[in-house]
């Protein structure tokens, strides 16, 4: 075995007990960066400056997504953005957009620990979303890098479509996690797919 | 159901929104000039209107922006929806 093992949180999945890949997958992204960032969209100069550090213009239509070498910007409000990287980088992001804001109004919080991302992708994706979700994320409307902050199974999400498998980042509060996991599960269960249980709720999903 | 159309995040159902009551009342630019009777008026009463209503709604579950709703009290009928930058 010359493949590295993965970081893995520490009730983490037995990956003998997930169905087949392409029958479909859930399972936790956990650790990632999210920072949250506010600046007013007429703020060209700022918008600018994000832009140049970043390497993407931050997408000022609503419920779009725009990505970079290794993170998502995600339109949370006219003057709202969610800025999505890998684990472990919050810390140098939020410096270094704090030094391309300097001179302009503008908030910054690193939001990593309170919220987590939970990857539900296969053929049955859309079917075990709709069945706690009012939206169409069907991809002729919900297109990959389209976003929306809605109620899944009447908590609060923020939906990202990935790809056309399709694949959905469902960004949930860490604390509604464990229920929001749990229901992903049970709706899946609907539709043939039988996700492990974790041994404790609430740490870490499949 | 509500099919309440957010100006930024399009429509979505009631279920996301936080109602905020009538709208265009501002608040009085000198409260302490008013007497008890003025200020009870400004914070409590509201005319209730029957048929075509200005409303204020919160998007709660999307992008926590307040915004106006124009609605029919007797049909529900949405009749459109506007920020405040538009309304000004």
């Amino acid at each position: 075995m010359s493949s590295p093992t993965p970081r893995r949180s520490p009730f983490g999945a037995i990956e003998s007990a997930q169905p087949p890949p392409h029958e479909g997958q859930l399972f936790e992204r956990p650790f990632l960066t999210h920072v949250n960032l506010r600046l007013d969209s007429a703020d060209s100069e700022a918008l600018a400056a994000i832009q140049q550090m970043l390497g993407v213009q931050l997408p000022l239509t609503p419920n779009t997504t725009a990505a970079s070498q290794g993170l998502l910007a995600i339109w949370l409000g006219p003057d709202e953005w969610l800025l999505l990287a890998a684990q472990d980088y919050s810390e140098a992001l939020a410096s270094d957009l704090q030094a391309a804001l300097t001179g302009h109004v503008a908030s910054i919080v690193d939001i990593s620990s309170g919220q987590t991302v939970i990857r539900l992708s296969g053929p049955s994706a859309l079917d075990v979303l709709a069945r706690g979700c009012a939206l169409d994320l069907h991809p002729s409307v919900f297109p990959p890098g389209a976003c929306a902050q809605t109620m899944l199974a009447r908590a609060q999400t923020l939906l990202i479509a990935v790809d056309l498998t399709p694949t959905f980042d469902i960004i949930v509060r860490r604390s509604f996690a464990p229920y929001v996991a749990a229901w992903l599960k049970d709706s899946a269960r609907q539709f043939g797919l039988h996700f492990p249980t974790t041994a404790t709720p609430g740490t870490t999903l499949a | 159901m509500l099919l309440i159309p957010c100006p930024w995040c399009g429509p979505r159902e009631d279920d996301e929104f936080t109602f905020g009551g009538e709208a265009d009342i501002p608040r009085p630019a000198d409260p302490a000039a008013l007497t008890d009777e003025q200020w009870a008026d400004y914070l409590f009463m509201r005319d209730n209107r029957r048929g075509h209503h200005r409303e204020q709604w919160y998007h709660t579950a999307g992008c926590r922006r307040w915004f106006i709703v124009e609605r029919d009290t007797v049909t529900n009928e949405i009749l459109g929806a506007s920020t405040y930058g538009d309304s000004q």
